[in-house]
């Protein structure tokens, strides 16, 4: 029952808080991750929870027992490095029976489960193997079996997919998700990677600075982000600035500039409120009719990504917008200084409050 | 002429071949992604070009001058680092103005040409900084910024996104782009991320083991892909195994291992041939099209994986065989539930067709 | 362009190849022509040593009894740093804690001490009032000179002197190879459930056997050929280094070159198979060893266990050691300098007082400005010859398929015993080789940069190795600087810390060595010389003033590698 609960975990490296007041449960069975951008303390985190390091102040808790006190070795957590580590001095089989055989178990209990580890990442044929003969993905995947083999229930995982090629990224994301679900784990995985992070993950941490900003299932995140960092971290979006105008009884107009006006679906906001509006590039339809919750602009960047059509618009006001639709459906045609116009609809635009220290470093990434 | 011309280029490190017998024209001012897998050659042809290693076999031409022999600071093509190599002694300016400064610049131009170029990178207010103390992004244009310095009009760009996040690349790479265009540089960049060279290039050149596998336009290698091979790299697809039963002027009918048959308008194959049809995740539509009768299937959706902009959706079909479909998440109006049952279908113009690779199908498509 | 191309390919292979003759006829050749020398002068040699019409083969057994002993010393010396010697280097690799760096140079006094002063503070903490014994209330030493460890039959003064020279070579050696391996296979281990001493023999062994073997070649060889220190605190025993020392000076050249070479053959035939193993490219311990699963098991209980208890006395050991072999003799002899200022504490006598040997009839203050002079020139000039040539040779290591030949080569004089060296020196260059230069100062500086040019290459390279020099050059290359530009601006810059080092290390090795120096001085005597000279004549306070002397210049020198390479 490897449930984990930190309660107001704090971890300080001389001045910077790199764990501020964390609190947080991942409940049995469930596929965490934990997304931010370099430096945002998620490395910390997981450091905290699986005993390389010990946290200033907090408790943590796995399957209901405190274990700040408890060593690494006795937490029963397997642990996949983004380096990957596979001990290079021993074969993928030496390998994967390295934790029954440092615990002491009989051989009749390790091999069949080592057996089984190997079918499971269909490695059957090449327990002989050294770590340098196998390739990068393969590396990962025994290094999954590795942590494993000796039962543990609670997984790590320190950007599994960092170090490999994009393509081998995507492909073991399935893999790695399956594994754990027809296991029954609980798995907790670091990444930059939003894109990983969603689509592998029942939940999705995201954390800035040493905080967590936002808790919640990708979906959410990704259509109805709480806040501005967020909404630009888990994916591209437009962000423009604006002043609520009029507010009837379930939508407000907002001004965004030069006369550019944007209904939306009612927020806590009251008329002449500073505002940020904000929506997402594929949410954006091209039209003809200029009605509606319309924009107009000129084109000054196409750029095409397979399918995927990815047009940047300079509206009147003189903000750039970025939209993006996928061809062959309806095919467009785009030239450099078209006019063209667009429609949001108000239920796929998101409005935030101005934040204190102006857009920009809200939006920062680094 | 073009700018870069190689010709029959090979380089052996002991038994292995990093590049076999490779020959690739670059145009002036040309943005020219080369795009493969770890292992593939990229960065011996980068380097190879740079003069930093020398081939085996084959010729090299800058601007029409045989550069076989001539060391890198001859050959006026700039190399940039996945890691940005910035020099960790000195601070921004001092890194942006060395090559002036090496060159024996007046110290008046010097101080223009740096400022200058620091003020477009948008890094003036960090001139006395060092290396380490900027972050990924800023490291970026600091390395940038000292290529562009160094007057040369050609940029070697070795995964100069690799090293920054996944979001921030994003954001990034359209920046890339855009300063090669102004500088009017001839860039040749190197990755493994398929997106990104569709996203940025005038022109992809695939490679693998050392060779060329396909160039052209991201509009060609997407959409008329040469193998299998580049079809699974580049943009993905469900691949299946059959053998040509029928061809006529309107299509050929294909039937794949489990007697059930697929119709493609293909017609290059012939009778009995044993063939790979592709289909791209985005051409597999959820329902029935109308006006089709033909690549219908059935079969229950095993899961469905959201992926941000995208949703992906895994199809197990009735005759056993699994195919995902791909749905940018605003086109995708009703969303499916694992479980439930869908139709399958495809356009048989949408599917592609291969000769049947000799190294098995599963060899020639995993990326593992 | 391709005129200029042509120039400058030229001028660099001129540079190569000049450094590659200098490598050889200033390091190289001094070696091979004292074991062709035993060649050509065989009938001498056989006449001395084995059919002497007087003593018949006295000096044969002779050889063969010293020769056993120094070896023994050896192999027991490093047995004993190992087993003191890993642990510490593991505190230092992978702890943090307070007072950390103090260790770390605590650790790296011996290297940089003079031996010879060494070994006098080491004689006056153990066997005389003034030391240990003083602290206890005993009128005498606490031991005496001639104390034999029970067993191994080695004096107990030689084996701590030993230990504690050698100590640094295997604790930097294996520390430095404990940090280039990465954290996280000990944490996977952990998290495997492996407790931290398991971890360590199963992961963190294996993968730093390379290390522990060179960190015990050198650890051997600098024990075999010791012989500052060993000089003064032997008493009757005689290792080969100390039986060369003596040959030479009675001008039994046949003996001694007989016996230097067969000390350096001996250690060739111990370390080669080594080398080879370690260049063999397998940078881990591959032989399969299995404990039958039982006996596995209790080992790891016992391991687990022992995790626990045993941590603090794992950390505490170590350090008694290194206090009780370094930093107390150095506080001993400070301490007796004032204690002997002014005169004789037990007798009174001025006579036996400081102030007295160094100004008085004797006049003991003129003899140490003097020394100091000569090795103040001596280790300046070595130390730069020898920097013009480390350096480009470093960079030719670095780059052409032959370096990893040449490092291997330079290593040569690193593990000769530094008497033999002398011999050699004095050999190819006195009257019986080039017959160009007789002893004195320029034969001194020319025996130190056989030693130095080793010592600062192998700083470079650390250095080098250390930030990816490669891909800065390469990166400097392309933005349109020349090779040598490219060097100018950012190698060198780069790689400053290390040669700073490395001048540091020679000059100190230089103003602090012995052995050698002994042997080709002639008249030109320098600091550590003198002390010996001075325990020889009994004149104890003066030895104790020289030797604090050359104790804080050390310390001072110390103090600046911390500052240049901390930064």
């Amino acid at each position: 029952m490897p449930e984990v609960k930190l309660v107001n975990v704090t971890k300080r490296y001389g001045n910077i808080v790199a764990n501020d007041n964390i609190n947080l449960t991942i409940n049995d069975g469930e596929y965490v991750s934990v997304i931010g951008p370099s430096g945002c303390g998620k490395t910390t985190l997981i450091k905290n929870i699986s005993g390389i390091i010990k946290p200033d102040e907090g408790e943590i808790y796995i399957a209901g027992n405190l274990v700040n006190e408890v060593s690494i070795e006795d937490r029963g957590i397997g642990y996949v490095f983004q380096n990957i580590a596979l001990f290079p001095h021993m074969t993928v089989w030496e390998n994967i029976t390295y934790g029954p055989a440092v615990k002491g178990w009989s051989p009749e209990k390790t091999n069949p489960l080592a057996l089984e580890m190997l079918e499971l990442i269909k490695l059957s044929a090449r327990s002989d193997a050294y770590p340098s003969e196998l390739s990068g993905g393969t590396q990962q995947k025994t290094a999954v079996a590795r942590a494993l083999t000796s039962r543990a229930e609670l997984l790590i995982l320190d950007e599994p997919l960092g170090a490999l090629d994009v393509k081998v990224r995507t492909e073991l994301r399935y893999e790695l998700r399956k594994l754990v679900k027809d296991l029954g784990l609980t798995a907790l995985h670091i990444t930059h990677d939003q894109e990983e992070a969603m689509s592998i993950s029942d939940r999705v941490i995201v954390m800035k600075r040493g905080r967590i900003v936002e808790v919640g299932n990708p979906i959410d995140l990704y259509t109805k982000p709480k806040n501005i960092f967020t909404a630009n971290f888990v994916g591209e979006a437009n962000f423009l600035t604006g002043i609520i105008l009029k507010i009837s009884d379930d939508e407000s107009l907002i001004e965004i500039g030069d006369g550019l006006r944007l209904l939306t679906k009612n927020g806590n906001y009251n008329v002449n409120d500073r505002v940020v509006v904000a929506f997402r590039p594929e949410f954006a339809y091209i039209t003809h009719v200029k009605m509606g919750n319309t924009l107009s602009g000129i084109i000054t960047e196409v750029m095409y990504s397979g399918n995927i059509g990815r047009v940047r618009m300079k509206l009147s006001n003189g903000d750039p917008i970025v939209i993006k639709m996928a061809l062959g459906i309806k095919n467009h045609q785009f030239h450099l200084n078209d006019n063209i116009t667009i429609n949001i609809l108000p239920e796929n635009i998101l409005v935030y409050p101005y934040p204190e220290k102006g857009l920009e470093m809200e939006l920062a990434l680094e | 002429m073009s700018l870069i011309q190689l010709v029959d280029v090979t380089k052996k490190y002991d038994e292995v071949t990093a590049l076999d017998h490779l020959s690739l024209s670059i145009e002036d001012k040309e943005y020219v992604c080369v795009l493969g897998p770890t292992g593939a050659g990229k960065t011996t042809l980068l380097r190879i070009i740079a003069g930093l290693l020398e081939p085996d076999e084959g010729k090299i031409y800058i601007a029409g001058i045989l550069v076989n022999g001539l060391p890198p600071e001859e050959r006026n093509a700039v190399y940039m680092f996945q890691q940005f190599a910035l020099f960790p002694h000195m601070n921004v300016w001092q890194n942006v103005s060395f090559s002036p400064v090496i060159k024996d610049y007046q110290e008046s131009r010097i101080k223009r040409l740096t400022l200058e170029i620091l003020e477009m990178v948008k890094l003036a207010d960090r001139r006395d900084a060092f290396p380490h103390e900027l972050s990924g992004g800023m490291q970026q244009r600091v390395a940038l910024a000292r290529g562009i310095a160094s007057g040369s009009r050609i940029l070697l760009l070795d995964e100069p996104l690799g090293a920054l996040d996944a979001r921030l690349r994003v954001d990034l790479r359209a920046q890339l782009r855009k300063l090669a265009e102004d500088q009017e540089l001839t860039t040749i960049h190197v990755t493994h991320d398929q997106e990104e060279a569709l996203m940025i290039a005038d022109r992809v050149v695939v490679i693998r083991k050392g060779k060329i596998e396909q160039m052209g336009t991201p509009h060609e290698i997407y959409t008329s892909p040469k193998s299998a091979f580049i079809m699974s790299f580049v943009g993905g697809a469900n691949f299946f195994e059959g053998n040509v039963i029928k061809v006529d002027d309107s299509g050929s009918i294909i039937e794949i291992l489990d007697r059930q048959k697929v119709h493609v308008s293909d017609i290059s194959r012939n009778v009995g041939e044993k063939v790979v049809v592709a289909v791209r995740l985005e051409d597999i539509i959820l329902g029935k099209v109308d006006g089709l009768e033909s690549n219908i299937f059935s079969g229950m959706i095993k899961s469905t994986m959201f992926l941000g902009s995208s949703i992906e959706y895994v199809i197990k079909l009735d005759n056993g065989i699994t195919v995902s479909s791909k749905r940018l998440i605003s086109d995708a109006y009703k969303s499916q539930k694992p479980k439930e049952h869908v139709f399958v279908s495809f356009l048989p113009e949408k599917c592609y067709v291969f000769e049947y690779p000799k190294i098995g199908l599963l060899k020639e498509i995993e990326a593992i | 362009m391709i005129l200029r191309l042509k120039r400058s390919i030229t001028l660099s292979n001129l540079a190569r190849w000049a450094t590659l003759c200098a490598l050889i006829l200033f390091v190289l050749l001094p070696t091979f022509y004292l074991i062709s020398y035993v060649f050509t002068r065989w009938d001498e040699v056989n006449y001395e040593v084995f059919a002497n019409p007087i003593i018949g083969d006295e000096n044969w057994r002779q050889i063969q009894q010293v020769l056993f002993f120094s070896f023994k010393l050896s192999l027991f010396t490093v047995a004993f740093d190992l087993i003191f010697g890993i642990p510490l280097a593991y505190i230092l690799a992978r702890k943090k804690f307070r007072g950390k760096s103090f260790l770390e140079d605590l650790i790296t006094l011996p290297l940089v001490i003079p031996t010879s002063g060494f070994g006098f503070a080491t004689l006056i903490t153990w066997t005389t009032a003034t030391g240990i014994g003083g602290i206890f209330g005993l009128q005498s030493g606490l031991i005496s000179l001639d104390a034999v460890i029970p067993f191994l039959n080695i004096p107990f003064l030689v084996f701590i002197v030993h230990i504690a020279l050698t100590f640094p070579y295997i604790v930097r050696t294996i520390a430095t190879k404990f940090e280039s391996i990465e954290t996280t296979f000990e944490t996977a281990s952990r998290t495997l459930g492996a407790n931290p001493l398991t971890t360590f023999r199963k992961i963190l062994f294996p993968l730093s056997i390379s290390g522990i073997f060179s960190g015990s070649v050198l650890a051997f060889a600098r024990s075999l050929g010791e012989t500052g220190a060993t000089l003064i605190v032997s008493g009757v025993s005689s290792t080969a280094s100390i039986a060369i020392v003596r040959w030479t000076s009675e001008f039994k050249l046949a003996t001694a070159s007989f016996m230097g070479s067969l000390l350096v053959v001996i250690a060739w035939l111990i370390i080669l198979p080594i080398e080879v193993y370690l260049n063999k490219g397998s940078s881990f311990f591959s032989v399969p060893y299995r404990f039958p699963r039982t006996l596995s098991n209790w080992i790891v209980k016992f391991e687990r266990f022992a995790s626990r208890k045993f941590t603090h006395i794992k950390n505490f050991v170590p350090l008694f050691i290194v206090v009780i072999t370094v930093l107390v003799p150095i506080v001993v002899v400070l301490n007796s300098v004032i204690f002997y200022w002014s005169g004789d504490p037990y007798t009174g006598k001025i006579q036996g007082g400081v102030l007295y040997q160094l100004f008085g009839p004797s006049n003991y203050f003129n003899s140490v400005l003097k020394a100091t002079l000569t090795s103040l020139i001596v280790a300046l000039t070595s130390t730069f010859i020898a920097m013009c040539i480390a350096i480009p040779l470093a960079f030719i290591i670095k780059r052409w398929w032959y370096g990893g030949v040449i490092r291997s080569v330079l290593k040569v004089p690193l593990i000769i015993p530094t008497s033999s060296l002398g011999l050699s020196v004095l050999l190819l260059w006195g009257s019986n080789g080039f017959n160009l230069v007789s002893s004195g100062i320029w034969l001194i500086i020319l025996t130190h940069i056989v030693f130095s040019v080793p010592v600062i290459v192998e700083s470079v390279i650390a250095a080098y190795e250390g930030s990816d020099i490669q891909m800065y050059e390469d990166s400097a290359r392309t933005l349109g600087a020349t090779a040598y530009n490219a060097i100018e601006t950012v190698s060198l810059p780069l790689i400053k810390g290390g040669i700073l080092t490395g001048f540091i290390l020679s000059f100190t090795h230089s103003i602090g060595e012995t052995g050698a120096t002994f042997i080709v001085m002639g008249r030109d005597v320098t600091v550590p010389a003198l002390v010996v000279n001075m325990v020889e004549a009994l004149a104890i306070p003066a030895a104790l003033f020289t030797s604090t002397y050359l104790i804080i210049l050390s310390l001072i020198l110390l103090a600046i590698i911390r500052l240049t390479t901390r930064r």
